[in-house]
């Protein structure tokens, strides 16, 4: 049996079909990599920086909460034996 | 905004001992109070009116905190920290507000043009929105914000001077001190940390000309600024004026003084994106800082006389930064 198939009543809207897909799909991509672009995992560390105020020995560690610049911190220089001082709290980032 | 305020609970849980079901509701109460400009038909004495609306402001929220929780009243840092989450809940809560209203007159006269203008701006919202939400932990922490360059610089300068004397209890929240740098007598001024509190820089400067007598011949003042898009995060610029944000009122009082007496004002800036400006300071910027500290000695070398009076302002919240 001999099926009519009017090429532009059925070409035409699967055409047009298919470039939607793709457009939609292109968009929601694109959003998704723009997304994950900015949420990727990050690695922040947020540090504070010591300083010896006798021979000016530096040291960086670990951010603590209750740490302010300015306090005297219970860290003794290992070259004097005076306790060190914070001078700076500071945050790094950085992508992984 | 319930993200956030779970957050505040979550980091007051082993902290206080107080009620956290009328601790919350009583936060949700602050971050409804309305602040009413004064009029200015009228506009005789308007920055003496600001003054004390803002002054009233801070203290009031100050001992709302305190009542709240009084097992904090000791420790006073950490009342302004919490003072200034507040202040950050509050200005969420009306740009959530704000928009919630442009939305629902939108949807409510059927006027797609008041949604499109929202969507115009959105973006610009977002960008505030992220960085007044990155900076509720921060202030709970109580580490120093982008903000804090101005008074990092004066502690960094500070440590470069002999003869530190400390001028105490002068002005409220306020660190005041004298010291030597390059035989030049230098009034350094800051908020008083490591508290999240800008002080009242205006009065210590009075108090500077006013209470000591003395007869500056250079004011230098250091504060981040928001950058443009395309100047670089911790870029310096130097400039002069006032350099100093909010409503004014300080800015105004300071350049009274300032041309009183006729001491000129030098500027040095340290260029941030809001972000930036409200969450933990980056080491972008603490490099920055550094460099600032570099520039200013040379400024007070290079317009100044062995023998002169130079006072240096950082000007910012000090969240996070001693003295």
């Amino acid at each position: 049996m001999l099926i009519s198939v009017d090429l532009y009543t059925t070409l035409i809207p699967v055409i047009v079909t298919v470039l939607t897909v793709a457009v939609l799909f292109y968009a929601v991509s694109r959003d998704l990599r723009n997304v994950l672009a900015v949420s990727g995992v990050r690695r922040i560390s947020e540090y504070v920086t010591l300083r010896c105020p006798t021979c000016g020995y530096f040291k960086v560690r670990e951010f603590k909460v209750g740490d302010y610049v300015g306090k005297v911190d219970d860290e003794k220089c290992p070259n004097d034996g005076s306790s060190l001082v914070i001078i700076g709290i500071g945050k790094e980032q950085a992508n992984a | 905004m319930n993200n956030n305020i779970s957050q505040v609970m979550d980091f007051i849980a082993n902290k206080v001992s107080e009620d956290k079901h009328l601790i919350e509701g009583r936060i949700r109460d602050l971050m409804e109070m309305v602040i009413i400009e004064p009029t200015s038909i009228e506009p005789e004495g308007l920055v003496r009116k600001y003054k004390m609306l803002v002054s009233s402001y801070n203290d009031r929220l100050e001992r709302d905190v305190i009542r709240l929780m009084p097992s904090l009243g000791n420790n006073r840092p950490m009342v302004q920290n919490f003072t200034n989450v507040i202040d950050v809940l509050r200005e969420l809560n009306f740009i959530y507000k704000v928009i919630d209203h442009y939305y629902r007159l939108a949807m409510k006269y059927k006027s797609y043009y008041l949604l499109i203008q929202l969507a115009a701006i959105l973006p610009l919202l977002k960008e505030e929105i992220d960085a007044l939400n990155g900076s509720v932990p921060v202030f709970l922490k109580g580490q120093p914000i982008g903000d804090s360059a101005g008074p990092l610089t004066v502690f960094r300068f500070k440590n470069l001077c002999s003869g530190l004397n400390v001028i105490s209890n002068s002005v409220k929240d306020t660190y005041l001190a004298s010291c030597m740098f390059k035989d030049r007598k230098i009034y350094l001024v800051k908020a008083e940390g490591p508290g999240g509190t800008v002080g009242h820089l205006d009065d210590a400067i009075k108090y500077i000309y006013e209470g000591i007598n003395a007869r500056p011949r250079l004011m230098i003042t250091i504060d981040a600024a928001l950058k443009l898009e395309g100047e670089e995060s911790g870029s310096i610029a130097e400039g002069l004026g006032v350099a100093m944000g909010g409503i004014g009122v300080e800015k105004f009082n300071i350049e009274s003084v300032a041309t009183k007496y006729g001491t000129p004002i030098y500027a040095i800036l340290v260029k941030m994106s809001m972000p930036e400006a409200l969450n933990a300071m980056s080491k972008t910027i603490d490099e920055a800082v550094n460099k600032v500290v570099e520039r200013l000695g040379k400024v007070v070398e290079t317009y100044t006389e062995p023998g002169d009076e130079v006072v240096i302002v950082g000007v910012g919240n000090t969240i996070g930064v001693a003295q």
